[in-house]
């Protein structure tokens, strides 16, 4: 007469069992305060914290079979899954410490990527994952394609570029460009010496300002464009659009450059001279405040 | 005396700009060079079959390409410094809050040929880009390619419905400039699905 396996056993069996599954992550090597670290784990978490050692620390999981990478010298470090993980269906989690100065380049599909305290030089080329960074970066590129990038930053160069995704950025920057095809874009708090922000379906939102001779543009085809500048800000500012308004912009006088079929163009100065700004959408509105 | 700073080289670099001349005829041969560029492409020699000789190599392809590639860039250029000279003077002075009067726009059908020419080089590109692609399409998994296509469809329409209302408004810059800002997002998109696949 067979006997039944009692619950209790059966779970930590399984438990066992999972555990099994799993193989731990755990290297350090020497890196140069600014060295180059490249990861690539298309599928799983990336997550990277700087810190004041002139080393790198990897920890986390990976799956049973896969083969975790590591290696190179102090100028640089290569590391990540060998296989093809998407048809391998291997998956890695991994938590990186890097020098708070390093280049870091991180490639990956559908695992997030997460980089905090970190102040150096950053490249992320992802497809469906959600991108998030904080830190003083010296410069950043983010590209995803329907993931999500949420930036808080003040980097000197920065470029984010998605598809569908959504970008969230909070900051200021000598160089900005960021460009989506449907995605949202949200900028906030800066001051944005050179700015372009361009989507072909999505809203735009800006609210900060640009110094005297800054110039800042803003492209959408369909989108809504909200602009929302900062108190004093001397500009001639450029509006073309089906619909605009122009709010609390009491001091802001010009003229109306034309009208077609299309959009109208209208072409404003607020104050004496400087920063030049552009907001031009073929159907959505444009709103510009400024108190 | 110390060295200028950085800020300093910036403000000399913006005043020397700002010191240039706002507006720039074209080369006088231009609009003739790209059209003869279009004929010259619609004209395909055929191949003899065998896989060599009318067939560019990928070598030759690509400086092929390149060569569009400047054309298109100049193209693009020039029509944008003249659409930029366009004149007028604006009727009303507006307040926040009143009635817009306007001007309408000037046009040439010399400009307007030469304006649709340029875009119909970035359809030429990007048909190209797109062929790459689908080639590549099985080396990228289903779901990406599915997010590639639904953003290249949004572009797409977007293209399409700024067409329509640049053939109807050819005097609109605005349009032209956002339509050339898709094109470059639209081959930007697909540069960046063929790198995905090679990776």
């Amino acid at each position: 007469m067979r006997r039944a396996i009692p619950p209790v056993v059966a779970l930590l069996a399984f438990v066992a069992a999972g555990a099994h599954a799993q193989q731990k992550i755990d290297r350090q090597l020497p890196l140069n305060a600014m060295g180059l670290v490249k990861v690539t784990n298309l599928l799983g978490s990336i997550r990277v914290v700087g810190w004041d050692k002139d080393s790198i620390s990897v920890v986390g999981s990976a799956s049973a079979g896969a083969k975790f990478y590591m290696g190179g010298s102090p100028p640089g470090v290569k590391l990540g899954l060998e296989s093809d993980q998407s048809s391998a269906g291997e998956t890695a989690d991994l938590v990186i410490h890097v020098p708070v100065r390093a280049r870091l380049w991180l490639r990956t599909t559908d695992g997030d990527v997460d980089v905090r305290d970190f102040n150096g030089e950053l490249d992320v080329g992802a497809v469906n994952s959600r991108v998030r960074v904080k830190g003083a970066l010296k410069q950043a590129n983010v590209e995803t394609m329907a993931g999500d990038v949420d930036c808080t930053a003040s980097p000197d160069y920065l470029r984010i570029r998605t598809a569908t995704g959504r970008v969230t950025w909070t900051g200021s920057s000598d160089d900005v460009g960021i460009l989506t095809v449907s995605g949202a874009i949200t900028a906030t708090g800066g001051i944005v010496t050179r700015g372009r922000f361009e989507s072909v379906t999505g809203d735009i939102r800006f609210a900060g300002g640009t110094p005297r001779k800054g110039s800042l543009a803003f492209d959408t085809h369909s989108g809504d464009i909200a602009l929302s500048l900062t108190k004093g800000i001397e500009s001639e500012i450029t509006v073309d659009a089906v619909r605009f308004d122009l709010l609390g912009t009491r001091e802001m006088s010009g003229l109306p450059q034309d009208k077609r079929a299309s959009t109208t163009k209208f072409i404003g100065k607020n104050g004496m001279s400087g920063a030049t700004i552009i907001a031009r959408s073929f159907k959505g509105k444009i709103t510009v405040t400024q108190p | 005396m110390t060295d200028p700073t950085d800020d300093d080289r910036l403000a000399a670099l913006q005043d020397a700009a700002r010191a240039l001349p706002r507006e720039m005829e074209p080369p006088p041969d231009l609009l003739a060079r790209v059209q003869g560029e279009i004929a010259r492409r619609q004209v395909r020699p055929l191949s003899n079959g065998r896989g060599t000789g009318a067939t560019p190599r990928p070598a030759a392809r690509r400086w092929m390409l390149a060569a569009a590639a400047l054309v298109l860039i100049g193209a693009t250029s020039a029509l944008t410094l003249m659409l930029a000279r366009r004149g007028g003077a604006p009727a009303t002075e507006y307040t926040a809050g009143s009635s817009v009067s306007v001007v309408p726009l000037g046009t040439s059908p010399a400009r307007t040929a030469a304006m649709f020419a340029a875009l119909d080089q970035y359809d030429i590109a990007a048909r190209e880009l797109s062929a790459a692609m689908a080639r590549k399409h099985g080396k990228l998994r289903p779901e990406t390619v599915a997010a590639v296509d639904r953003s290249l469809r949004t572009i797409d329409d977007a293209i399409a419905e700024a067409r329509a209302a640049l053939a109807t408004d050819p005097a609109s810059g605005v349009v032209y400039e956002l339509l050339l800002g898709m094109y470059r997002q639209k081959l930007d998109l697909l540069k960046r699905s063929a790198a995905l696949a090679a990776s």
